[in-house]
């Protein structure tokens, strides 16, 4: 039976208040991940060092419940020091067998924090995890504990010592959300709440069953087929190759969103929906959750980057251009 | 790969259209469920509403449109119904409006998204979808929808018009008014064209009448009645589709053709049978030809010849009794009944040996045949009484409507000389035709005007002449005097006047007089201001009375309409 939506919303609302006494300001990123949380997606964070993403995670793990790893990325990580590896191990007989170590992946929140750091190759460790959440070592395929979530945080890319990440990498996540830098104001209460005596610390709101029955409800949330139509068109939209896309698209995209990307939209709009205590997705949801979701799988073309277009100044014309 | 692309754009483009066409279509939707259907009706009835008003407000401005363009057209072409065209314009197009906006009216899909644009977000939309379903999620959001609708202010659709609309109607409005208020140099013709069709309505009334009587005449036989009716239904119906004098005239003379077509084959119908008859006997051969000649000079002497015969013969009784058969049949076999009940009064009288009674009403019988048809030219006589009523109207109106442009008075007078020949037989019968040329001094044209007496046996032709008007006459003059009424002058028509047939109607007494005359000489339009020519038709009105045999009665009726016209 699904839950209802007041249910729903107060048990969200619970968990964003839990996470706003440690976390301030980021009211978006945190709709977002619980967004992407809920809906079973994986989460790329792209800030500079010092914006909280860490303790985003840290705080979503203890508010969550869930059990937590952080791997730290750097150029010298291997693939097996992530999903693990067959250790030699002696019985109590004292014959030597194999046993399977598992990497940190195995956890129900892992951070992946700068993951543009390491190589391509450790990077692409994480590939069948984000995306089965299973992993598969000497042919022995493991399941990942559920709910299962990545969140990466990367360095922006044109600082140094990073390696850009595959489109197939990037595809597997649901969301890539951009840190921005606080307010004066927020920039207060981050002083005052981390370098005063008294800090407010974020207490249990739910927990790994809450989550999936989150998870089970908004998967059930109607949507309307000229809404969904609206989602697949703006998919369609980001590719320069169609004659009907517009001429934004032709002119600054060098190639477009996979459907990985209208899964995103419409799995992330429902759960919206049901936070924003509806039943049914709107066109409001599909355009709200279109940034997130598309930013990270629509490249631009060098036009694009030499006028200064952001992804998100291309997803925005795109939208304009959709009719709904 | 670029064929392909277009292809997805195209399959793209079409499972767009498909899948809105799904919802667009449906105009009306059986709801499943009585609470959504409940919710779903007055945003549905209000969104009707507020799209009929819309088409009603583009079918006036499109009324409006329609109404100037027919305005600004009526500069160019008279429009003799403007008003009834815009009228029916403005409805026409209102009634399109409202019809168009029936048929496109808002589907379930658009009303939805109309509403929800609101601030409902989809739900309505969504619910609509999900009518038939019944699960859990299905429920929960048809009640957040049917919540949602309650809460909804049905005002905040507002019926209002778009601003547009207001401007275009106040200038379509504007541009209407300024156009109707310029002077439209069109609206006299127009005005001219209806007061000439009332005209024209009057006197076919008066036709209709005149007709009427013509039609009881009792020596009108069946099929000749029946072809007369004809006659006048066909020219009513001509008239009516008439707006130009002329137009009218030309179809009145072409009645007036056909009329006379018909008389001289009733006539020749009726000479014909008895003639034939008379031509088998030897002793009557010689009538037979005066007979079929219509020379009544000739049937005179001919009786009289066949009366000796008769009288004076060895064998009188034999010749009576072949004479009395050829009487029989004829009266037998000829259509009209005065003709047949004297040609069988004949033929007794000869069975009893009354000749010079049974030759007199052989000679009336042959007089009737000769005039056979007199009927027809009591139906021309109206025509032609109608033909100068509207002609007469028509210079009237033209001066009406635009007396500026009329001449300006001539001086001087001329002199009208009629010339004609007459000629007449009295035979107890009358027949009048007539028409005489005249020539001024000054070159004008003559008329000529018969008229037949009626009852009196006698026929009367006037010869009408034209004094020229060998003044001075100024075009335009601003200090011409301009009072003058128009008359219409038949022998001023471009064609050189008409000649004018009047007959009159046999009683079988008096004289027959018979006058044929040529036409005017005239050129110009037919219209002249009257007094210009009344003084000359009156002294030739006054001569011809002197000339002809008049009953003293009709020559008081004469006199009495000149001195109405001083």
């Amino acid at each position: 039976m699904a839950m209802d939506v007041k249910d729903f919303s107060k048990t969200v609302a619970r968990i964003q208040e839990e996470i706003g006494k440690e976390i301030i300001g980021l009211k978006d990123i945190i709709d977002h991940v619980l967004t992407a949380l809920i809906a079973g997606g994986n989460v790329l964070l792209e800030g500079v060092p010092g914006l909280g993403k860490t303790r985003l995670v840290k705080t979503l793990a203890r508010v969550l419940d869930l059990d937590f790893n952080r791997i730290q990325f750097t150029p010298d990580l291997m693939p097996s020091d992530i999903i693990g590896t067959n250790i030699l191990v002696k019985d109590e007989k004292g014959s030597s067998t194999f046993r399977f170590q598992a990497g940190p992946v195995f956890s129900n929140l892992v951070l992946a924090d700068e993951i543009n750091r390491a190589t391509p190759k450790t990077q692409s460790a994480l590939l069948e995890a984000m995306q089965e959440h299973t992993v598969t070592v000497a042919g022995v395929t493991s399941n990942l504990p559920q709910p299962y979530f990545v969140l990466a945080t990367q360095n922006p890319l044109e600082q140094e010592g990073t390696y850009p990440l595959p489109e197939a990498q990037l595809d597997r996540f649901m969301f890539k959300l951009l840190l921005n830098l606080p307010s004066l104001e927020e920039l207060h209460q981050i002083v005052d709440l981390t370098t005063g005596g008294e800090q407010q610390r974020a207490e249990k709101a739910a927990d790994a069953s809450v989550i999936l029955e989150l998870r089970q409800t908004a998967m059930q949330v109607p949507i309307a087929k000229p809404v969904q139509d609206y989602a697949l068109r703006l998919i369609m939209n980001t590719h320069p190759q169609l004659e009907s896309s517009p001429e934004v698209t032709k002119r600054l995209v060098r190639y477009g969103s996979s459907p990985r990307g209208a899964q995103a939209i419409i799995q992330a709009s429902r759960v919206r929906a049901l936070m924003a205590g509806r039943y049914n997705v709107s066109f409001e949801d599909i355009r709200n959750t279109a940034f997130p979701a598309l930013r990270h799988r629509v490249f631009l073309n060098y036009q694009a980057l030499s006028e200064g277009k952001s992804p998100d100044d291309v997803i925005r014309e795109i939208i304009e251009a959709t009719e709904e | 790969m670029k064929t392909i692309d277009r292809i997805s754009g195209r399959s793209l483009r079409k499972r767009k259209f498909e899948f809105r066409q799904q919802y667009l279509e449906k105009k009306h939707i059986k709801w499943k469920h009585a609470e959504w259907k409940h919710a779903f009706a007055p945003v549905q009835r209000r969104v009707l509403l507020k799209h009929m008003l819309k088409c009603l407000s583009l079918g006036i401005l499109s009324s409006l449109a329609a109404a100037l363009v027919l305005s600004a057209l009526s500069f160019l072409f008279p429009f003799e119904y403007l008003i009834h065209a815009c009228l029916s314009a403005v409805l026409c197009a209102i009634v399109i409006g409202l019809v168009a906006g029936w048929y496109k009216r808002p589907s379930v899909y658009e009303t939805a998204r109309i509403v929800d644009r609101l601030g409902l977000q989809e739900k309505v939309l969504t619910a609509c979808e999900l009518d038939e379903r019944d699960d859990i999620m299905a429920e929960l959001q048809r009640k957040d929808a049917i919540e949602s609708l309650s809460a909804l202010d049905v005002k905040r659709i507002p019926l209002r018009l778009p601003k547009s609309h207001g401007i275009a109607f106040m200038l379509l409005l504007l541009s209407l008014v300024i156009v109707n208020l310029i002077p439209n140099p069109m609206g006299r013709i127009v005005r001219e064209r209806k007061a000439l069709r009332a005209e024209i309505h009057q006197q076919l009334e008066e036709l209709e009448k005149a007709w009427e009587k013509v039609l009881e005449q009792e020596s009108l036989a069946h099929e000749q009645r029946q072809q007369l009716a004809l006659l006048m239904k066909e020219l009513a119906e001509r008239l009516k589709q008439t707006g130009e004098y002329k137009e009218a005239l030309k179809e009145i003379s072409k009645a007036e053709e056909e009329l006379t077509a018909l008389a001289d084959k009733v006539r020749e119908e009726s000479i014909g049978q008895l003639a034939e008859r008379l031509g088998t006997l030897e002793e009557t051969g010689a009538l037979a030809r005066a007979l079929h000649d219509r020379n009544m000079a000739d049937l005179d002497d001919e009786l009289n010849n066949l009366k000796e015969q008769l009288e004076n013969a060895a064998d009188n009784k034999e010749l009576a009794e072949r004479l009395k058969d050829i009487l029989e049949k004829a009266a037998e076999s000829t259509p009209d009944g005065e003709i047949k009940d004297k040609l069988a009064a004949a033929s007794g009288s000869l069975g009893n040996g009354r000749v010079s009674e049974a030759l007199g009403q052989l000679g009336q019988a042959m007089s009737q045949a000769v005039n056979a048809g007199s009927a027809m030219g009591d139906a021309r006589y109206a025509l032609q009484q109608m033909r100068s009523g509207i002609a007469q109207a028509a210079g009237e109106i033209q001066y009406a409507h635009n007396p500026s442009s009329q001449s300006g008075s001539g001086e001087g007078r001329g002199n009208g000389e009629g010339q004609g020949a007459g000629q007449g037989q009295g035979q107890g019968s009358g027949s009048g035709q007539g028409a005489a040329a005249g020539r001024g001094d000054s070159g004008q044209a003559g008329s000529g005007v018969g008229s037949g007496t009626a009852g009196e046996g006698s026929g009367q032709s006037s010869a009408g002449t034209s004094g020229g008007r060998n003044g001075s006459s100024q075009m335009g003059d601003e200090n011409a005097e301009t009072v003058y009424e128009q008359i219409y002058a038949p022998e001023r028509l471009g064609d050189g006047g008409e000649a004018t047939h009047v007959s009159g109607r046999p009683t079988g007494e008096g004289q027959v007089i018979s006058e044929t005359g040529g036409k005017g000489i005239g050129d110009l339009s037919g219209y002249i201001p009257y007094k210009e020519v009344y003084q000359e038709y009156r002294n030739e009105a006054m001569r011809s009375m002197d000339r002809r045999t008049l009953p003293p009665a009709i020559q008081e009726i004469v006199r009495k309409y000149f001195e109405t016209l001083e």
